[in-house]
């Protein structure tokens, strides 16, 4: 039981403030938490035991209104006290601890708990990292007033100082005024942050460039195609958020030479109408320029894009995409990754024999070449037998990397292929000449994720040494180097005007870094397990992100909230991507289906309620594909708002 | 059935983290005896090396805890702590971003020893 004969009365306190009473007494958070706690009490370890025992039936017991925030205070009380016990030694009194109240918390943490499960000894909590990030950073729990006051109450009564102890040592609380929150906001409830306060808040008060780069390819098309409605989304942009940067002076300029091509789209201009009021989003957006030196597009691929942008399926809630879907047979588990390139031509899958394989959609089902035009029997032979085992294998094989694959990914023209792998390099693969170029060292640890940026020339990588780097292709050695996630960075992606990054990572945040100075400009916390997937949207303004339990979620960048929490699947969502004017958000997971999701209709009404705080804006599901028995390893809208998904057949 | 002490001892192991019988392929437990008899070989040769080293009739105690210490830093290594991460990426963060780039058409690539473009055998002389 408590040890309350041997601890004197709190020091200072005067009789009738230590009665828990309502009335004319001050409010109790602003008492000091410090006068109640003493020095704690000799070495029992039972004082653990019955101490959360106690808590905890006091929660379980509180009213309904407020009993799952007071709940929210358990699992950190849970954590530590089995710590405590395991660093004081006592490993029976520490198992049986652990045995008796986990299931408490299997639902929300299980992971963390199978790693703590292990733990017996002081040495082996010194050594793993979940307990020693455990141990130097704190809790943060949103509580409401009312609550935080029943809390304190609580505690002063009973004198638990134990409890206490724990308390002000690794919580620190966030009190909200009002009522208590709904069980639905669960998602962002519990986070563990750096040790600096509100670190979260600091970081996400920076200012953020989301607007689309200037001088794109599709904005000079839709100038060429309507100027009068031009003129109509710059006034729209006149009233949008302080924190943009616009650049309408290089429009001026563009004037000029497009009115050649204004003839030309003369036979697209019925189209044109009808495409504004879907690309409003992204014409709407405001211009940024640019940070890194970006390569001109040569003029063939312009063409090829202004082609593709005029032939583009219009999707939306109702005109829904078709899907093409690329099945890997026989892979014997040993396919890691796969990824398509921007026109669907080339397939491309990473395995753990450390081989890159690419197919070319094209030319399969082509016969065979046999040149038996020139040269005599002699020649003609080699000819024959040289063509013939070429035609065996339809794909080509790279092979450099001796480690498993862990991510490839095809540059925005598909000329070129990159690699990374266990073996900590990244490689880079020219398709036309079918070699290996560059080999680029710099991550200690294996490389999970890379990624080109959306113009090329540019690309970052993800690794298991908890950092993201930019990498130029003219150099070996990293641009910047984005450090300060808490795990391995798990996924990278690309802004769109490549002036940010967006990471995933193991200790379930999600960041975004400046490409210039480096520096983490945003966090956003909510996800409950490791973050597999990214997608940013065409107007630069949402991401979405998927994690291992299959949630997805949708987050405004500017201001770092969460849009649409909670929609998901029912297993590790692999691969996420927005079409091409961002009305659908497709997403690729384990469970072996595809599911479409609406995202216009979640921004309207967001636009609309705009101060509103926290709305709970879920995601509308518009439709499930379901596959034969195929996780879904990568999804791509191609420019056309085709939708291609590729993975392999896991019977 | 029939099988060696230590393969017991892996599965008592697996067990104690959650996973019962049948929720393992057979070759888990192969794989995890390789491993293990392959690690304490590899400590115990090195330490026999240490101990010659010093001129000791014996391996002892000491011996076997330099051969695990030395093994350490080459395979179960952790990334390194955050700090020195942090101090790393800005350093490398200040210097500023290039401003040239290739001409469009042309492959950007690094200078040419850096690549793997270049041939790698050697024509000797007779």
């Amino acid at each position: 039981g408590e040890e309350g004969a041997a601890v004197p009365a709190p020091q200072g306190l005067p009789p009738h403030r230590a009665r828990a009473a309502g009335g004319a007494q001050p409010p109790l958070h602003h008492l000091p938490l410090r006068r109640l706690a003493l020095q704690r009490p000799d070495n029992d370890p039972a004082r653990y035991y019955d101490g959360y025992n106690k808590l905890r039936s006091w929660a379980y017991n509180s009213l309904d209104q407020y009993k799952h925030e007071l709940l929210r205070v358990l699992y950190p009380a849970f954590i530590h006290c089995f710590m405590d016990l395991v660093s004081e030694g006592h490993t029976l009194e520490a198992r049986a601890f652990f045995l008796k109240f986990r299931e408490d918390h299997e639902l929300m943490h299980s992971r963390d708990l199978q790693k703590l499960e292990g733990t017996l000894s002081p040495l082996h909590l010194e050594e793993m990292d979940l307990a020693r990030s455990l141990r130097e950073n704190k809790f943060r729990i949103k509580l409401c007033e009312y609550s935080y006051e029943l809390l304190l109450q609580y505690l002063q009564k009973t004198q638990a100082l134990v409890m206490l102890g724990i308390i002000n040592e690794r919580i620190i609380f966030e009190v909200s005024a009002g009522q208590p929150s709904l069980i639905s906001d669960d998602a962002d409830v519990v986070a563990l942050v750096g040790t600096s306060k509100d670190l979260a808040k600091q970081i996400n008060q920076k200012e953020v460039h989301w607007g689309l780069l200037e001088d794109s390819v599709e904005e000079r098309m839709e100038k060429a195609l309507s100027d009068s409605d031009r003129a109509e989304a710059e006034s729209k942009d006149a009233d949008a958020e302080d924190n943009n940067k616009k650049k309408s002076s290089e429009g001026g300029k563009q004037g000029g030479p497009l009115n050649k091509k204004l003839k030309k789209d003369k036979l697209v201009g019925a189209t044109g109408k009808n495409t504004k009021s879907e690309t409003s989003m992204i014409s709407a957006a405001p211009r940024v320029k640019p940070e890194l030196t970006l390569p001109a597009t040569p003029v063939e691929v312009e063409q090829s894009i202004l082609e593709d942008l005029r032939n583009r399926a219009q999707l939306n809630n109702l005109a829904l995409p078709s899907v093409s879907f690329y099945t890997f047979l026989n892979t014997h588990n040993g396919l890691n990754c796969s990824s398509i390139s921007n026109d669907g031509s080339m397939v491309v899958g990473g395995f753990s024999d450390s081989s890159v394989k690419v197919w070319d959609m094209a030319k399969i089902g082509q016969p065979a070449k046999t040149s038996n035009s020139q040269g005599e029997n002699g020649s003609s032979q080699d000819e024959r037998l040289s063509s013939t085992s070429e035609g065996k294998r339809p794909y080509t094989l790279f092979q450099g990397h001796s480690g498993p694959v862990y991510s490839a990914a095809f540059s925005p023209f598909g000329d070129f292929l990159l690699s990374s792998s266990s073996d900590s390099t990244i490689r880079l693969w020219s398709t036309k000449l079918n070699a290996n170029l560059v080999c680029y060292k710099g991550h200690n640890y294996p490389v999970w994720d890379v990624q080109f940026s959306p113009v090329g020339h540019y690309f970052a990588s993800a690794s298991h040494d908890r950092t993201a780097r930019i990498w130029s292709m003219d150099k070996i050695q990293p641009l910047r180097i984005m450090a300060g996630h808490l795990a391995d960075v798990d996924c990278v992606q690309w802004h769109v005007n490549c002036n940010y990054i967006a990471t995933g990572s193991s200790d379930k945040t999600v960041r975004l870094w400046d490409v210039q100075t480096g520096e983490c400009i945003r966090m956003f916390i909510g996800h409950r397990s490791m973050v597999l997937s990214l997608a940013m949207s065409p107007d630069g303004r949402y991401m979405a992100s998927g994690d291992e339990d299959g949630t997805i979620m949708m987050w405004d960048l500017s201001t770092g909230r969460c849009v649409s929490p909670l929609a998901g699947h029912n297993s590790c969502v692999w691969s996420l991507a927005f079409s091409c004017e961002g009305a659908l958000l497709a997403s690729g997971s384990a469970d072996c289906t595809v599911k479409l999701w609406d995202v216009a209709s979640s921004t309207k009404a967001l636009k609309m309620d705009d101060t509103k705080a926290g709305s709970t804006n879920r995601l509308r599901l518009l439709k499930a594909l379901p596959t034969k028995s195929t996780p879904v390893y990568n999804l791509r809208f191609s420019r056309r708002n085709l939708l291609f998904a590729s993975g392999a057949l896991s019977l | 059935p029939d099988e060696p002490r230590d393969a017991r001892v892996v599965r008592e192991l697996l067990r104690s983290m959650g996973l019962g019988e049948g929720e393992y392929e057979p070759r888990v437990v192969h794989q995890f005896l390789d491993l293990a008899y392959r690690y304490a070989g590899d400590v115990l040769g090195d330490a026999q090396v240490y101990a010659d080293h010093a001129g000791k009739p014996q391996l002892d105690a000491d011996d076997v805890r330099l051969a695990i210490q030395a093994k350490v830093n080459f395979s179960f290594s952790q990334p390194p702590p955050r700090e020195v991460l942090l101090e790393l990426a800005r350093s490398r963060n200040k210097i500023p971003l290039p401003k040239s780039i290739a001409p469009p058409g042309s492959i950007p690539l690094p200078p040419e020893q850096d690549t793997l473009l270049s041939q790698n055998y050697q024509l000797l002389p007779d």
